[in-house]
């Protein structure tokens, strides 16, 4: 399997000329802009519904720029296990991961500096850290790391020249490699939320329906200006219902949202 | 600064022989022994209930105390956090391997934790599960010192041990305990300093409106 990695992101003259850097350099650039607005997404800022569409398209285009930067043989080839590596590959590997790790390290220290130290978190009275929350800081982390790996990368590599290498056979592997590292990396992340899935839902047949109508049910109370939905699953009285913050909650439900 | 750093923490022969090969080592795996405690929580620790447990847990920070305290104080530790440029060839190699080492189990430990908050967020009851700020500054000092550990453990795995006797005894004396005393009392200060003085502030006001809450009772009982 690692050997397989490791001829998948075998390096090529192509990989490291100067144009294949450039593109690499613009996809690491148009690639930044992800993880904060994820982040502004998630705290729910944004309110302007123009605002949100351009924020919800820059999302996208960085999405596709990360991906394809994540399936790039030079980014994947420092994951590559020592004993595949030649010499130069080595002490690039170590040097991006060691300045990776210090990057890291350091903000993990700083936020428990401010979480733990100076007690900035409470003080402020932060609502608790939701799991979808822990997985953005978690992932923000991720990021940073991988940032400042690629960009060690970028300051180590001196770009070859055009006329040195040979286009046959490197392009035909280069084509290869980032077809079977794509596909891998899809079927990686699709398949445990999905296996997931499957379990959860022949575990519990009734939590999609919960889940399809809890989405119903937000989606009508919001429209109507109640930010409060009730939803039911009762066998007779299937629905979801809108009501007033300040008003009492119904005693009998109405279907389908009807106002209470 | 960074260039007083490294000097004062300069390796000597006598850190890199097998005994003190030896003793890092061992202060290395005392520090490691919070994690799981760190990952458990200070609830399971703190349980009347089990006293075997809490007293287990209780020689465990204690010992995890001593080793980080060891550590912090070892040259071999604070050498590979020195700029580059005041290393040698081979120490500069041990660092990067030590931390690109350390990278790969951060990187781990990051991704398991995603696939817990997606497992999370997606089937298990998002707003009951929340951490509490605690918990997760508990979590990712257990992390910062299980990675540290790790690249720590492999640095000294990559350091060749040299012979007891071709240490000399005079190499020593350049290097002041004072330098090291002074940046562990600093790393100290820095994490501890602020909840110290803040500790002493609440203490001096609670002590003064202690005072003021006596006084205005003799005042009230004087007046009656």
């Amino acid at each position: 399997m690692m050997k397989l990695y490791a001829d998948l992101t075998e390096l090529n003259e192509r990989d490291i000329n100067a144009k294949t850097l450039k593109r690499l350099r613009i996809l690491s650039i148009l690639s930044l802009p992800f993880t904060p607005l994820l982040g502004v997404m998630e705290a729910h800022i944004l309110t302007s519904p123009v605002l949100i569409g351009l924020t919800i398209v820059t999302i996208l285009v960085s999405a596709v720029a990360l991906f394809m930067l994540c399936i790039n043989k030079l980014v994947n080839r420092v994951w590559v296990r020592d004993k595949y590596l030649d010499e130069w590959e080595l002490g690039m590997k170590h040097r991006a991961m060691a300045f990776a790790f210090q990057v890291v390290l350091y903000a993990i220290c700083t936020v428990l500096f401010v979480g733990v130290v100076l007690d900035i978190f409470d003080k402020l009275d932060f609502p608790p850290i939701t799991p979808m929350a822990l997985g953005y800081a978690l992932f923000s982390l991720m990021m940073l790391g991988l940032y400042a790996q690629i960009y060690t990368q970028f300051a180590m590599i001196e770009p070859m020249d055009e006329d040195e290498f040979d286009t046959e056979s490197s392009a035909r592997r280069s084509l290869k490699g980032v077809i079977v590292t794509s596909g891998l990396l899809i079927v990686g992340l699709i398949l445990a939320p999905f296996v997931l899935g499957v379990i959860s839902g022949l575990k519990n047949p009734e939590q999609s329906e919960i889940a399809i109508l809890s989405h119903e049910a937000k989606t009508t109370c919001e429209a109507r200006g109640s930010s409060v939905h009730w939803v039911s699953i009762a066998k007779e009285n299937y629905g979801f219902a809108c009501f007033d913050q300040n008003r009492p909650a119904p005693s009998d439900l109405d279907p389908k949202g009807t106002e209470q | 600064m960074l260039n007083w750093y490294a000097n004062t923490f300069r390796i000597s022969e006598k850190n890199i022989t097998k005994a003190g090969l030896l003793r890092t080592k061992v202060f290395a795996w005392m520090m490691l022994m919070i994690v799981p405690l760190e990952m458990l929580g200070s609830d399971w620790i703190d349980n009347p209930k089990n006293l075997i447990i809490s007293s287990l847990g209780a020689v465990a920070i204690v010992l995890s105390l001593i080793g980080w305290i060891a550590l912090l104080l070892s040259p071999l530790v604070h050498r590979f956090w020195a700029p580059d440029k005041y290393l040698d060839e081979w120490e500069i190699e041990v660092k990067r391997k030590g931390m690109a080492a350390g990278y790969k189990v951060l990187f781990g430990a990051l991704v398991i934790g995603l696939i817990y908050s997606a497992v999370f967020t997606e089937y298990g009851e998002a707003t009951t599960k929340s951490l509490s700020y605690f918990r997760l500054d508990s979590l990712a000092f257990a992390v910062l010192i299980l990675t540290f550990g790790i690249q720590t453990l492999v640095q000294l795995r990559l350091i060749r041990p040299i012979d007891q006797e071709d240490v000399e005894d005079e190499m020593q004396k350049g290097h002041s305990i004072w330098g090291r005393i002074a940046v562990v009392f600093a790393i100290f200060m820095l994490f501890f300093g602020p909840a110290f003085f803040q500790g002493l502030v609440d203490g001096w006001n609670e002590s003064s409106t202690a005072e003021t809450s006596q006084s205005l009772k003799y005042d009230g009982g004087a007046s009656e």
